[in-house]
């Protein structure tokens, strides 16, 4: 436990050196093996858009970060690790 | 930062891309027909009366259908909003305009008294199937823009704004299209010769550069780093040559006494995305075999040899090559230009389409992701191959052609090989598709049972 709720586990890819539709597969087949204690952090060098709806649809959340022009973070998530994301991605804003 | 919970409007579903797509093939395989039935006279001039009816199956018979159904795919995954209602927009625009497009063709050649019915029969399609299409994607860009700003954000996605240009350039060229024909009706609009000359210009120009090319370079900012892991555009290229293009193309509608000026302004403009987008293909990280690229280069290539060819001295060139300089401009730019850029982008989008509407069960049902096939089983490589180099022959025999008019009969027949062979490759990677439909209905069935 920390001060925002139970840590979890962040599993990180980099997907941002894959020609489209290559990103939205790697993400697929690491969510299907990540565990209810993990979550999912993306490095993608733009904003999938049709992944956002798909996610959705299928209960995940998601939260994305532009560092750079090239460069987006996306934690993907469950909704029993919401408060924990946000405030990780908040720090991370705030740095 | 972009939080879960944003509403996006879905893609559309498979059938309202491929539609376009499909029936712009078979458009191409009756403009074969065509061509080999007006015989030789067709290419004597510009103005030609199935010249004019060539030109526009081309432009509206298979260029704007294939944009069209690629537009309505592209904003829900570059902008994150789709259009609203797009099977309605789809299954409403795609009859129209074709139908439109029919009748524009008969009305350029018929000589009957029912040739003043059929235009304006032909203009009433467009106004309808136009006039909804823009309307809705012109929807889709006020929700874009109002989103941004109520993030405080102030849009500057570059294939966003090129769309938007290249939406009123659509909108421009109908308008002026319309005026053309209501002139042509004996509305005499226009006042002078001199005018109707102008605004045929404006409108080739409007369509040609402002709606085709504009929404190409638009597309390749998106899609050139999407496919091939190349680096994005410099600014200079993505931001500033879209807005010069567009400006230029305002300026010659009111300064018609500067249009040489400002058409040489937008082919060196062309000219210079030109040279980024060979710089940016040059750059890509993985440097394979690809048809696509190939259809890229070949765009590129013939590009350049159009605007050296505007800008050289008329005493350089062969008395033949001199007389039909516009014929042989406008050929060059549909056939190598426009439809090089088509051909590689709809080699790619067909399997990647496809696959991503397959793929996107897969996070409902994860268990479906061993049914899905290879993207590249979707497409096969050799026949994109031949259908690239036959696309070249094809060309190579359309300028001929223009030269040589007794050998129209050369150029239809390998137009229509060269685009039943692009039937017959899409017809396989829809059979691949449906037969993995099935199979995921299988799948889901029998979950759906055990549960």
């Amino acid at each position: 436990m920390n001060n925002f709720g139970p840590a979890f586990e962040r599993v990180i890819i980099d997907v941002s050196d894959l020609p489209a539709p290559e990103p939205m597969t790697k993400i697929i087949q690491t969510l299907v093996t990540i565990t209810t204690q993990q979550f999912l952090l993306v490095h993608h060098r733009r904003e999938p858009f049709p992944l956002f709806e798909k996610l959705t649809s299928a209960g995940w959340l998601y939260s994305c970060q532009q560092q750079t022009p090239d460069d987006y973070q996306i934690y993907i998530y469950k909704t029993w690790q919401h408060q924990y994301v946000t405030q990780l991605t908040s720090i991370k804003a705030d740095d | 930062m972009n939080i879960s919970g944003l509403s996006f409007s879905g893609l559309p579903p498979i059938d309202i891309p491929f539609r376009f797509f499909a029936s712009s093939i078979l458009f191409v395989i009756g403009l074969a027909f065509f061509i080999f039935f007006s015989g030789e006279s067709l290419w004597l001039s510009r103005w030609h009366p199935s010249m004019l009816a060539l030109t526009h199956g081309f432009t509206l018979g298979v260029i704007t259908p294939v944009m069209m159904g690629a537009l309505l795919q592209m904003l829900p995954v570059v902008g994150g909003i789709g259009v609203k209602n797009v099977s309605r927009v789809g299954r409403f625009c795609h009859p129209l305009h074709f139908i439109g497009t029919g009748l524009l063709m008969w009305g350029f050649v018929s000589t009957s008294s029912m040739q003043p019915t059929i235009k304006i029969l032909a203009i009433a399609c467009f106004s309808l199937s136009f006039s909804y299409y823009i309307f809705a994607i012109l929807c889709v860009l006020w929700q874009y823009f109002n989103q941004q700003l109520s993030q405080n954000i102030i849009s500057k996605n570059p294939t966003i704004i090129a769309i938007t240009y290249s939406l009123i350039a659509l909108f421009i060229t109908f308008v002026l299209g319309v005026i053309l024909q209501s002139q042509s009706l004996g509305l005499s609009i226009l006042q002078t010769a001199n005018v109707e000359k102008f605004l045929t210009n404006a409108h080739a120009l409007w369509g040609g550069l402002g709606w085709m090319a504009l929404l190409i370079l638009a597309v390749s900012l998106q899609v050139i780093p999407m496919f091939h892991v190349a680096p994005s555009f410099h600014k200079f290229s993505a931001q500033f040559i879209p807005v010069a293009l567009f400006i230029t193309l305002v300026l010659m509608l009111f300064f018609p006494l500067a249009f040489e000026v400002l058409l040489s302004t937008l082919l060196i403009l062309f000219l210079l995305f030109n040279g980024a987008l060979l710089n940016v293909i040059w750059q890509r990280k993985r440097k394979i075999p690809d048809t696509t690229i190939n259809c890229w280069r070949l765009a590129a290539v013939a590009l350049t040899s159009i605007v050296l060819f505007y800008f050289s001295p008329e005493h350089w060139l062969p008395t033949d090559i001199r007389a039909k300089q516009s014929l042989l401009l406008s050929a060059a730019f549909i056939y190598f230009y426009l439809l090089s850029i088509i051909l590689g982008m709809l080699l790619k989008v067909l399997p990647f389409l496809s696959y991503t509407h397959l793929q996107q069960r897969c996070l409902v049902n994860f268990e479906v992701m061993s049914l899905l096939p290879n993207m590249h089983e979707l497409l096969s490589k050799k026949m994109a191959n031949a259908l690239f180099y036959c696309h070249i022959f094809t060309g190579v025999s359309l300028m001929f052609t223009v030269l040589r008019p007794e050998f129209y009969w050369l150029f239809s027949t390998l137009l229509l090989i060269e685009f039943s062979l692009f039937f017959v490759i899409m017809l396989r990677t829809c059979w691949i598709y449906y037969r993995c439909s099935l199979k995921i209905i299988e799948l889901e069935d029998k979950v759906f049972e055990n549960n």
